[in-house]
């Protein structure tokens, strides 16, 4: 009795490396198997129902829309093989002949109407429902024809016309159970879903654009940062990509099996100034703010130059459109002090607060609990601020309350970021637009309306270049938002893995030709 | 006993329904709004207040309360805001998984823990006291977290023993099918994450068996058993250990409720896919049914742990009876 009491741990810790070292370590995958490790589990594969960057890279592979976006963002056919502007609210869809989706039913424009009408249904809840409101029907002319007619011209529908396509046989057949068995035309079939662990897809020999070189795709949920990289650095996953953390990347940069491939992706981190607000709706506070942010700094230390310094609204990936010679207030203390003051706040009672007619100057600065980083940027900042007088606190909560302050319009500063910024209509008319469903910061100016709307008519680039930069302009000069950094894109990739193209939108399109030898 | 265990099953009512009117009123307190949530950014004024509608989100506070009241009475709980699933079926395909690893990591810390605390109390005073009190000193101060990553960094990534992440096939069904290659692979899985969550709990357990053994030690009547010439061992384990059980039972008993708990964050450092990851996600997303069944689960396996454990005081202190 007394033996096996103190030998019972050792006995433990000995079966379990006896029973440990039997099995061979990582055992290699049969075939093509690529396997990835991504933060967060999809709420849904259905493409219309889709609010998630994980349920959008699955559903890219087992889906088609009628267009796809390619590494520039340009447009290219998918499953439309042609389409034609008829009028300027015309548009006509020739779709591909002889697709089939997963169950062997034939791709036809009734699928393409059914996927477009639900969408646009309220009652289906689609979350990019107002990116398709323009659109006022959508008809099979016939098997393989689709029109679409909008109630004025606009010209980003192309690039939101890459929506994964469903089989409308299959949705009437499954119901709500569609959502968790993914029936569509692309590279990869579902295969499983297990919650909060693995989705696991399967090639489609038939694919329209020839079979895949890979067997199977898995993506992994690994909801930590840290733990994800070291997946990759001892090889149990081939596959990760960015949110990162800065300290992993570099890491992960000296690890032999592990290629790690930068780019600037789709996104921004900006400061969102409420232009309502008492205080902020002076635009010489808000340029003061601009002023006393150590933008390189914060790159720097914070970001370890994952993600880059911004220079305006205008992302590097729109080209044509970016330009780096639109510039947001500078780092500059001097200036910020001058602007204090000739908005008429100054220490006057000597307890190194500004004041004016007997008010403290107080800003509030907020972000999310979810994001370790835009929290070292708050707690920075807001110490700026008080050693300029500011009497600044920062306040953090979790998203949810975040996204409710700035909805309710309570808040004075707020640190938060766009994701999936594939157009700078996009990027900007839901955010500047007085009537933009996003212009949290209630920002008004009529010009920057008349542009806006200007830019949504305007098919020509050159056009929409010098619209989306005087808009830029004017941000830059209003502040409603002052862009700190546009967000890098980072990914993670064994080097045994070939052909996988990173994409800045984050999009997983090179899967297809991607392979394990 | 039998009518005392009925009893204390009948008190789980009362228990059940205080712990669904405080989870539900916690989640009124916290910012941010359901319909929201799922909606996202992108949703306009007039679509927020129709699915706030449909969720009943409208109606009077006390009106709501009732109506959950109402069905978790007739056991239902509802179905996920973000999943469109019913809560039942998610917390059942993810509370094998935590039970797995919350009972693993008891077991690792009860073995361990307890003899640890025992050799401790043994050699009072010699550097296997000391040694393994800074190792439970360790064990109670480290951060789960730190721990868990550090684990991975030295058995994944740099000696390359053990998975980083994730859990094999369910360890019961393998061991049921007796498939060795499936079963050894989903201990694999298991090790790691069941020492970062027990780490903390086997430290606990050492230092509280050392402290209660050194107590029992100086008793009289293990005085007389010395006196009357029996074995160390027999002093030790007869009658020393089975006093001072009293209260290591009871705090595994609570260990229990802190292993589920704890479960969380393991479950996150290691892609585990149980329901602490579930309820960490609901509660991000305000998807307040879920949150609100799985605090109502928890809350009773912890309730009929704890009935458990007063039951085995019984077996080790006769004097104790239950009528």
């Amino acid at each position: 009795m007394t033996g096996l009491h103190r030998r019972f741990p050792a006995l433990f810790v000995v079966a379990l490396l006896v029973l440990s070292s039997a099995i061979p370590v990582g055992a290699a995958p049969a075939g093509s198997l690529l396997r990835i490790g991504i933060d967060v589990d999809a709420g849904t594969l259905d493409p219309r129902l889709a609010n998630d960057t994980t349920a959008r890279r699955v559903i890219e592979q087992v889906f088609d829309g009628l267009v796809e976006l390619d590494p520039e963002l340009r447009v290219r056919g998918a499953l439309a093989e042609s389409w034609t502007q008829v009028s300027p609210t015309v548009w006509v869809f020739k779709l591909r002949r002889n697709v089939r989706f997963h169950d062997g039913a034939p791709l036809t424009a009734g699928d393409v109407v059914f996927t477009y009408t639900t969408i646009l249904d309220p009652a289906l809840r689609a979350p990019l429902r107002g990116l398709y409101t323009p659109i006022t029907k959508v008809e099979a002319v016939d098997d393989g024809t689709v029109r679409f007619t909008l109630s004025a011209p606009y010209a980003p529908l192309l690039k939101y016309a890459d929506m994964g396509i469903v089989s409308k046989g299959a949705v009437e057949r499954l119901g709500a159970e569609f959502a968790a068995k993914p029936v569509g035309t692309g590279a990869f079939k579902f295969v499983s879903w297990q919650r909060n662990s693995r989705i696991t897809l399967e090639a489609n020999p038939e694919y329209w654009k020839g079979r895949p070189k890979l067997g199977q795709v898995v993506f992994n949920i690994i909801p930590d940062n840290t733990t994800r990289a070291a997946a990759l650095e001892s090889g149990d996953v081939d596959l990760i990509h960015s949110p990162l953390s800065p300290q992993d990347v570099a890491r992960l940069k000296n690890a032999q099996r592990v290629r790690v491939v930068e780019t600037t992706g789709l996104g921004i981190t900006y400061l969102n100034m409420n232009m309502v607000d008492p205080v902020m709706r002076d635009v010489r506070i808000r340029r003061a703010i601009a002023h006393l942010i150590p933008q390189q700094t914060i790159v720097k230390q914070i970001y370890r130059e994952m993600d880059r310094p911004a220079t305006s609204v205008l992302l590097p990936a729109w080209s044509g459109v970016f330009t780096d010679q639109i510039a947001q207030p500078g780092h500059d203390i001097t200036k910020a002090k001058a602007l204090l003051a000739e908005a008429g706040w100054t220490d006057s009672n000597r307890d190194g607060v500004l004041d004016k007619g007997g008010q403290r100057l107080a800003i509030s600065v907020r972000t999310h609990s979810e994001d370790p980083n835009r929290i070292q940027v708050v707690e920075l900042l807001v110490s700026i601020l008080r050693s300029s007088g500011i009497d600044a606190r920062v306040e953090i909560t979790e998203f949810p309350g975040l996204l409710q302050a700035l909805l309710s319009g309570n808040y004075q500063v707020v640190l938060v970021g766009w994701l999936g910024l594939v157009d700078p209509d996009r990027g900007m008319y839901n955010q500047f637009h007085s009537k933009g469903t996003q212009n949290w910061e209630k920002y008004t100016n009529p010009r920057v309306d008349a542009l806006l709307d200007e830019g949504r008519q305007k098919a020509d680039p050159a056009e929409r270049a010098r619209v989306y930069r005087e808009v830029a302009r004017i941000v830059a000069t209003d502040l409603p938002y002052f862009v700190l950094t546009y967000q890098g894109y980072i990914v993670g990739v064994n080097r045994r893995v070939e052909g996988f193209t990173p994409i800045p939108s984050g999009s997983f399109r090179s899967l297809w030709t991607t392979s394990v030898p | 006993m039998a009518r005392y265990a009925a009893r204390r099953l009948l008190l789980l009512v009362p228990v059940i329904l205080s712990a669904a009117v405080v989870t539900f009123a916690l989640l009124l307190l916290l910012p941010g709004d359901p319909a929201l949530a799922l909606l996202g950014q992108e949703a306009s004024e007039v679509e927020l207040a129709r699915f706030r509608h449909l969720l009943g989100l409208d109606r009077p506070v006390l009106v709501q309360l009732g109506l959950y009241l109402w069905r978790v009475a007739h056991a239902d709980f509802g179905r996920s805001i973000t999943l469109d699933t019913p809560v039942l079926r998610l917390i059942s395909s993810t509370l094998p998984a935590t039970l797995e690893l919350a009972t693993a990591s008891l077991f690792l810390a009860v073995l361990a823990g307890i003899p640890l605390g025992l050799l401790a109390a043994r050699r009072r005073g010699t550097p296997v006291d000391t040694g393994t009190m800074l190792l439970a000193q360790l064990g109670v101060s480290m951060p789960v977290f730190w721990l868990g990553v550090l684990l991975i960094l030295l058995f994944a990534v740099k000696l390359n023993w053990l998975p980083s992440f994730g859990r094999g096939e369910p360890l019961l069904s393998a061991l049921v099918t007796g498939d060795t290659a499936v079963a050894a692979d989903s201990l694999r899985h298991l090790i790691l994450p069941t020492f970062t969550l027990a780490f903390f709990n086997l430290a606990l357990l050492s230092r509280l068996t050392r402290w209660a053994m050194l107590e029992v030690l100086e008793e009289d009547y293990v005085r007389t058993a010395r006196a009357k010439g029996q074995r160390e061992r027999l002093v030790l384990y007869r009658h020393a250990l089975r006093n001072a059980l009293l209260p290591i039972v009871t705090i595994v008993g609570l260990q229990f409720g802190n292993a589920l708990g704890g479960a969380v964050v393991t479950e996150t450092i290691y892609g585990w896919p149980g329901m602490g990851r579930l309820v960490v996600q609901a509660i991000g997303q305000r998807d307040f049914p879920v949150v609100q069944g799985a605090v109502l689960v928890l809350a009773l396996l912890f309730s009929l742990f704890n009935l458990l454990v007063d039951l085995t005081y019984a077996i080790i202190d006769p004097r104790i009876r239950y009528e």
